[in-house]
């Protein structure tokens, strides 16, 4: 018994590829940057955490 | 835990944006539920919603950080009017642009949504988990709504109304504010794993919870009635799992929910009340992964809303292009991500009660 099923059908690939693209092409963009600004992010949080550490130690 | 406050501890803020977290949900869902009525629109109108609306809230997340002077609520709502107004009388070109418009507006509520509950909170959960609670409420008042004869119009007007709700809710967000790091006491997280893993791994459960959420047997839900029971069990289960984890603890609420979700779900194919306690506590979990986040990303909470609303777009993609279609499959298939979900959240939470402990 075929439990898998492809959605997927010839109407959206004739109708829908070209929107599709784009919407991916932006959802990609958009996940790199916000991975890219998180990183920056907790890269900074673990210099103040080192900076105050240092500070407590003098 | 040697300072816990009462949990109604500034819970203004969290149903203020329980009821515009209502709003947005209702307005997107009408829209949506009468595009998906026009045959081409069927696949790609929820696949963009989906994509414009969750994807894009990690960038505006980060904007209201840096800028939070931003009305970005009061931004949303006038952007989803808009797009209301124009499905009715059809002002711009083409409705993939008032779809866009839609969804823009939809992510600049839910940002604002997170960032008032989360700095608001004091490091508790109840508080993010009743604004994300709102959204089940919304998003089955949209699809009936869409099914009547309702006007446009009306559901703009309405709309409208979450603006004082939004406005409310800032004087909260400055009163937060006044604190050096509002979101300081979220300290969820393993302390021995890496912060870059911690949003990984914490991002993978929600993509996995979030394909789960579509495998789930429901063969009983067949009238209107027992749509709205869904949506309204998981409602509650959203609201509650924050409730619960401030009363017991995050690692404890997350592994008990996810475990004893499962019985209920497998054996709940035909029977309600069984298949809706599983989803309750199926629900459960929602809030426990973006408290992980926020944990290493104590200063950037619209940031840290913004990988949840990612792992959730990414979670339906694969709903749209193949699906399991027998409950076995399904079951399997949840039972399997499950185990793995609890291993993620092993690895990735703090022990219970060792928030305030130095390591």
């Amino acid at each position: 018994m075929n439990s898998f099923k492809f959605i997927v059908d010839s109407f959206f690939i004739s109708h829908i590829k070209t929107p599709l693209a784009v919407v991916s092409a932006v959802v990609v963009l958009i996940i790199v940057t916000v991975s890219v600004m998180a990183a920056k992010e907790i890269k900074k949080n673990k210099a103040e955490k080192s900076d105050n550490a240092g500070e407590e130690n003098v | 835990m040697s300072s816990r406050k009462p949990l109604t501890h500034n819970m203004g803020a969290a149903w203020l944006y329980f009821y515009v977290h209502y709003v947005t949900e209702v307005i997107c869902f009408f829209v949506l539920t009468r595009l998906t009525g026009d045959s081409p629109w069927l696949w790609a109108a929820p696949f963009a919603y989906d994509a414009l609306a969750f994807v894009p809230q990690g960038l505006i997340g980060r904007i209201s950080d840096r800028f939070p002077k931003i009305q970005m609520s009061v931004i949303g709502v006038f952007l989803m009017c808009a797009a209301g107004l124009d499905f009715w009388l059809s002002l711009l070109p083409g409705r993939f642009t008032a779809l866009v418009i839609l969804c823009l507006g939809n992510a600049c509520t839910h940002i604002n949504g997170a960032e008032v509950t989360l700095r608001c909170s004091d490091g508790r959960l109840a508080h993010s988990a009743i604004f994300v609670a709102g959204g089940s409420f919304g998003v089955i008042t949209g699809k009936l709504l869409a099914k009547t004869f309702v006007p446009y119009w009306a559901v703009v007007l309405f709309t409208l109304t979450a603006i004082p709700f939004a406005l409310l809710a800032e004087y909260y967000r400055k009163d937060a504010d006044k604190r050096e790091n509002p979101c300081g006491n979220f300290n969820y997280n393993n302390p021995g794993v890496p912060a870059g893993i911690v949003v990984l791994v914490a991002t993978l459960i929600v993509i996995v919870r979030g394909y789960m959420g579509y495998g789930i047997p429901t063969s009983w839900n067949k009238t209107t009635l027992q749509t709205v029971m869904l949506f309204v069990t998981m409602g509650i289960g959203k609201g509650l799992g924050g409730v619960i984890a401030d009363a017991i603890g995050v690692k404890k609420t997350a592994v008990l929910s996810m475990i004893c979700a499962l019985p209920f779900l497998f054996c709940g194919d035909n029977h309600m009340f069984v298949s809706l306690i599983g989803v309750m506590f199926f629900s459960m979990t929602m809030s426990i992964t973006l408290a992980l986040i926020v944990s290493v990303l104590q200063k950037a909470p619209g940031l840290a809303f913004g990988f949840t609303t990612i792992g959730l777009f990414l979670g339906t993609v694969p709903i749209f292009f193949f699906k399991f279609t027998t409950a076995f499959a399904n079951c399997v298939m949840i039972a399997v991500l499950t185990a793995l979900c609890l291993i993620g959240v092993s690895v990735i939470a703090r022990k219970d009660g060792k928030a305030d402990e130095q390591l």
